[in-house]
């Protein structure tokens, strides 16, 4: 069932077993989840069925740290939550990702990649990946045409995402029909969530008070809570219920709000290609058998250990001479098709004398080289000679410069391959927990009063060294391969990050996960510490932010906590 | 001190070719201009691989800016050999398809066993790093 929270009577105190707070890819697979089971589920979600812009302000926040994102940008306040915004790219974490690693503080989850491979299966068909279980390059090689670098060192390896494709990202519109027809589910859209209360020993949540922009209040009252309004969101709630525990609830250990982690994401590097016609094709979206997938190159897991740095992923953005993109499209070039065109039908087109001129007007440069008063430039003997001499690739360069970019752009299209000028490398890291980086109550209020989450993100050293010796060992790696060189365009201090540096929407870590108390705000089971019927879900309780991107996991983990809320409630 | 020119990706794209193109174009060099090569000056044998000899140039002053202790032909020519098996000796008794094979064999390794150095942010095998320091002092 869908409900307008706006409609309720002021002072109204519901009933229900489970109550889920926000409706974004971890609360609507709860809703999921508990469909069809033997006890009552509300689900409270801020904004309606589609974005409004009044609810969409209550998302704005305040930044006091690196450059991001205007916050009521990177996070969505209605029905789908984030996934209405969601890139599609779906890769599990690695079990490294999991790992206590000494040499990043810190690190380590209270589960392992083995714990969470059941729920990884059951994750794939709610978000839509396309070819399950298939995510390592092996799965894709026999049906895929595009060919990942031929790295030799040992080092390093192509990696695969796959990409969701767009209307299948939406968590909303999907799944809306199968929790509007739950006849134990019963969604209220408008609802913002003011306050958890809890009762006075503070180990049980008892209600939660819950306002709309109509201006309507009323509370809910339930056996189960599950916090999973995003990884800002959750942080800020548990703050801002501070009326019991001044720090915020739950937040006897400092712990709420810190360790905020994004993967920040620049491009710090190029590469000149050996071979200028050197496809990057498997490092872009493509295509195999209707999945969408993209390539990318990580450190294997016995690299990062040896070398203890977080790791880094480096993707292949190609960039082509502007000057051969543009003449594919010219005059000429269309003219030089043509004209081969004619010549092997045998056939005469009615403008075939403006085709010539066309393509002599291009080639004027060819007369210092060209036999004299020919009536089409014709190349010196010579000239053909130490064409026909050089090497492939010398051959490529001694066409372009003696025939102009018309012909060599020619040849490139009929060979198949545009020439690639340099490839630019991106880097996504995996960065270390950082207590430093929090979310905290900033010192404006939304229009229900409430002080707006303030964003201090930050960074560690050690994850910009990890770049730079990730792209070392990359420049090494190609160059043994002799796939080219590689260039690092990055400063020396470990305290300053590139003006292009960027997150990826993913909001993590604010309510980390440990079975220590001083360590964690909620336990392997995603419940909170000290806390008998309350619970959080999604990415905010990750230790650390992976290797892969949060939505498959965050899913996969909200399965995990639904069927210990299933067993639970039995 | 002056900064070290800044090295384009084009120069860079030109010295991998060039080092590429001598091993595939071979020698289409006269005898006695073979026997030359064959027998003389091992940092003009050396240097004489580059097909654009500017670009490998100012890669290899940009190294010296760094490595100032290597600028001295006999030191770059003795460490380019110390990592060929057989050394100066069959360096200066090789001809020309022979030695660039031999050094982009070295090359090779050296990328392997992260034997790089970088000159200005370029990740380079030391070798080539110093060929090119060799045509910078040419």
């Amino acid at each position: 069932m869908l409900h307008d929270a706006r409609t309720i009577p002021n002072d109204t105190v519901l009933e229900t077993d489970v109550c889920i707070i926000g409706a974004g890819a971890a609360g609507i697979t709860l809703a999921l989840e508990f469909s069809g089971q033997p006890f009552r589920v509300s689900v409270l979600e801020s904004g309606g069925l589609t974005a409004d812009t009044d609810t969409q302000q209550l998302a704005t926040g305040e930044n006091i740290g690196l450059p991001y994102y205007p916050l009521e940008g990177s996070r969505l306040r209605f029905f789908g939550g984030t996934t209405n915004h969601w890139g599609g790219t779906c890769r599990p974490f690695d079990p490294i990702d999991f790992e206590q690693r000494d040499w990043i503080p810190n690190s380590g989850w209270p589960i392992t990649r083995d714990d969470l491979q059941p729920y990884y299966q059951r994750a794939e068909p709610i978000c839509h990946v396309h070819a399950a279980g298939a995510w390592d390059v092996d799965s894709w090689v026999e049906q895929d045409t595009a060919r990942p670098f031929p790295l030799v060192g040992g080092r390093m390896y192509s990696r695969v995402a796959q990409i969701v494709s767009g209307a299948d990202r939406r968590f909303g519109p999907n799944y809306r029909e199968a929790i509007e027809h739950a006849s134990n589910v019963t969604a209220y859209f408008n609802a913002n969530v003011l306050e958890v209360v809890a009762t006075d020993n503070l180990k049980t949540v008892s209600h939660l008070r819950v306002a709309t922009l109509a201006r309507n209040t009323f509370s809910i009252q339930a056996r189960i809570f599950i916090l999973a309004a995003g990884g800002i969101e959750n942080a800020r709630l548990l703050l801002l219920s501070n009326k019991q525990q001044p720090a915020g609830l739950a937040n006897q250990n400092d712990l709420v709000g810190r360790f905020f982690m994004e993967h920040p994401r620049f491009e710090p590097a190029r590469i000149v290609p050996s071979d200028p016609l050197l496809t990057t094709r498997f490092y872009e979206m493509h295509h195999v058998a209707q999945a969408g997938i993209k390539g990318y190159i990580g450190l294997t897991p016995e690299t990062l250990r040896k070398e203890q740095m977080t790791d880094v992923q480096i993707t292949l953005d190609p960039v082509y001479d502007s000057r051969l993109a543009d003449a594919v499209e010219s005059r000429a070039v269309q003219s030089v098709k043509m004209l081969l065109r004619t010549v092997r039908r045998g056939t005469k087109l009615d403008d075939f004398g403006a085709h010539v001129a066309h393509v002599l007007s291009d080639l004027m440069q060819w007369q210092s080289r060209a036999v004299g008063l020919a009536p089409v430039p014709i190349p010196k003997p010579e000239v053909l000679s130490t064409i026909l001499d050089s090497s492939p690739v010398e051959r490529e360069y001694l066409i372009k410069d003696l025939f102009g970019d018309v012909v060599f752009a020619a040849y490139a299209d009929f060979s198949g391959n545009i020439p690639l000028d340099y490839i630019r490398v991106g880097t996504r890291i995996d960065p270390v927990p950082n207590p430093m980086s929090r979310v905290t109550l900033g010192h404006t209020r939304d229009q229900l009063g409430q002080p707006r989450a303030q964003l201090n993100w930050q960074l560690s050293p050690l994850d910009k060294q990890s770049v730079r010796r990730t792209l070392e060992i990359f420049g090494a790696e190609l160059g043994a391969a002799e796939l080219g060189r590689l260039q690092i365009e990055l400063s020396d201090d470990d305290t300053e990050w590139p003006d292009d540096t960027r997150g990826g929407w993913h909001h993590m870590g604010t309510t980390r996960m440990s079975d220590d108390p001083k360590q964690g705000v909620v336990d392997k089971n995603c419940q909170v510490h000290g806390m008998d019927n309350f619970f959080i879900a999604g990415s905010s309780v990750f230790p650390t932010s992976g290797s892969g991107t949060p939505t498959l996991t965050l899913v996969s983990l909200t399965l995990r906590l639904a069927d210990h809320i299933k067993e639970r409630m039995r | 001190m002056s900064k070290p020119p800044t090295i384009h990706r084009r120069q860079f794209l030109l010295l991998a070719l060039g080092l590429a193109g001598s091993v595939a174009a071979g020698s289409k060099l006269s005898g006695a201009a073979e026997g030359w090569l064959r027998h003389g000056n091992l940092s003009a044998k050396l240097t004489a691989l580059f097909i654009h000899q500017e670009s490998a140039q100012a890669i290899g002053r940009a190294y010296l800016q760094r490595f100032s202790q290597e600028a001295d032909v006999r030191t770059l020519e003795d460490r380019i050999a110390q990592g060929i098996a057989g050394g100066r000796t069959l360096l200066v008794a090789t001809g020309k398809p022979e030695i660039s094979k031999l050094l982009t064999d070295r090359i090779r390794q050296d990328f392997a066993t992260d034997q790089i150095v970088k000159v200005q942010g370029w990740i380079l095998s030391i070798t080539e790093a110093r060929l090119c320091a060799l045509a910078a002092l040419a």
